[in-house]
């Protein structure tokens, strides 16, 4: 790849980075989990279309089962109990850009009589190469963890509105004191992260979860029914 | 109930972390960092032949850099590993930092592979690790570096013999969360214990030009 790319790219993920909040631990855990089949189907965000399926009939993971070539390889982190308790009640929504696939799965949590999202990344593809190896390529060029972003979810009719955190308007309140939530900041490299544990981030969400504050239309995604 | 499995081709959760240890924070503040002329130029590794180069970082690479670290453009390295075909397979920025007695390099990524943007969303998801080495100059054309060993780190924090912030996430990873003060204090005080150096994760290097 050329070096001008590859420093674009480079410089795109950062500048975005400094604008998003997101969590070390999931919202929603194995016996928190629960679903909600609405959330299924083909979506239109802007100019993407995403297709919204249950993780365990998915054509995601039935592609992944199709590439394991070796038993042993089935053996992972996953198997456990517990993962396999989350995963079967979670969704896997994919969409392609720039010639890559990307899949993301969402689990979902009531708290109250609110229902809220924990996305966190599985995958990206490229559409044209879909070779085993190919799709932890992306982030290969260096060191990184993943971490989850956090909706609340309004059904409205044929729409699905993904209300994510305002992530500024966290950082206002953490910086008052006004919030008390596990967070680490690093000026130096402009990297925050929330590290506060499940329990405490449903604690904090049925709080705190109702106040619009928490959220504005600039993030918020809406989801047309195609 | 059906077990539902995830091949472990993909293990999403965490990363590429293996035995490495990695931090959230970096091991230098600006004060700390230290420039080595010797370092700038292509090597090769003596294992498996990989070439890598480091460059002193320009001003176009900083961009994306906070203006604490766009001010200090001449005091640190892009490293950077091509295949054979001369596309870029890793690049990383990398500090110099004197702890101690030893000279230290932190690498942080410095961008992901791709044809065209990457989907901003989906990349907000993946929080950029820093990566500790021990780096020793053997000659001025050739050097050592050995990566810090997470395992011997997590034994120390599970048998309560350090204080050191971290998260364990529910699957059992750990994250080093500890400020940039803490962190270089465990280099300091663990620098001569051979145990705390991975050593599949040390190599040599030869200077190419």
């Amino acid at each position: 790849m050329n070096k001008k790319l590859f420093l674009a790219v480079s410089l795109t993920i950062l500048t975005f980075l400094s604008s998003c909040l997101t969590s070390l631990n999931r919202l929603v855990t194995h016996s928190t989990v629960s679903t909600d089949n609405r959330i299924m189907g083909n979506w239109q965000f802007e100019d993407l279309q995403i297709k919204i399926e249950s993780l365990p009939v998915s054509s995601f993971y039935k592609d992944l089962l199709a590439s394991v070539k070796a038993k042993e390889e089935v053996k992972s982190v996953f198997d456990s109990k517990e993962d396999s308790l989350l995963y079967s009640n979670s969704y896997v929504a994919d969409f392609v850009r720039n010639g890559y696939r990307y899949y993301m799965i969402c689990s979902l949590v009531k708290l109250g009589n609110d229902l809220f999202a924990n996305i966190e990344p599985v995958q990206a593809r490229p559409v044209n190469k879909p070779t085993d190896n190919d799709g932890d390529d992306l982030f290969s060029t260096g060191t990184y963890i993943t971490s989850n972003s956090i909706a609340k979810l309004v059904f409205k009719g044929n729409e699905i509105e993904f209300r994510f955190i305002d992530a500024e308007f966290v950082r206002e309140q953490l910086k008052k004191g006004n919030l008390a939530i596990k967070y680490e900041k690093d000026d130096l490299f402009s990297t925050d992260l929330i590290t506060a544990s499940s329990v405490d981030l449903q604690h904090f969400l049925a709080k705190y979860g109702k106040d619009q504050k928490l959220y504005n239309k600039e993030n918020t995604a809406t989801l047309k029914k195609i | 109930m059906k077990k539902f499995i995830f091949p472990g081709a993909l293990c999403f959760i965490l990363v590429f972390l293996n035995s490495c240890l990695t931090t959230l924070h970096p091991i230098f503040t600006e004060k700390d960092l230290v420039f080595d002329h010797r370092l700038a130029g292509s090597w090769k590794k003596t294992k498996d032949g990989l070439s890598v180069s480091y460059r002193p970082a320009t001003t176009s690479d900083l961009e994306a850099l906070s203006p604490t670290l766009q001010r200090n453009a001449g005091k640190f390295y892009m490293y950077e590993e091509k295949d054979e075909q001369g596309r870029m397979k890793k690049a990383n920025f990398a500090f110099m930092v004197k702890l101690g007695k030893y000279y230290y390099l932190d690498y942080y990524p410095a961008g992901v592979k791709q044809t065209g943007p990457v989907d901003e969303f989906f990349a907000a998801h993946y929080i950029p690790m820093h990566s500790i080495y021990r780096i020793r100059f053997t000659t001025n054309n050739s050097f050592d570096i050995q990566q810090l060993d997470a395992g011997y780190l997590e034994n120390l924090i599970r048998n309560k013999k350090i204080r050191i912030r971290h998260e364990v996430t529910e699957d059992g990873s750990y994250v080093i969360t500890a400020p940039t003060e803490e962190l270089q204090k465990y280099i300091v005080k663990y620098s001569d214990i051979p145990e705390a150096y991975s050593n599949d994760n040390s190599a040599s290097y030869n200077k190419i030009n």
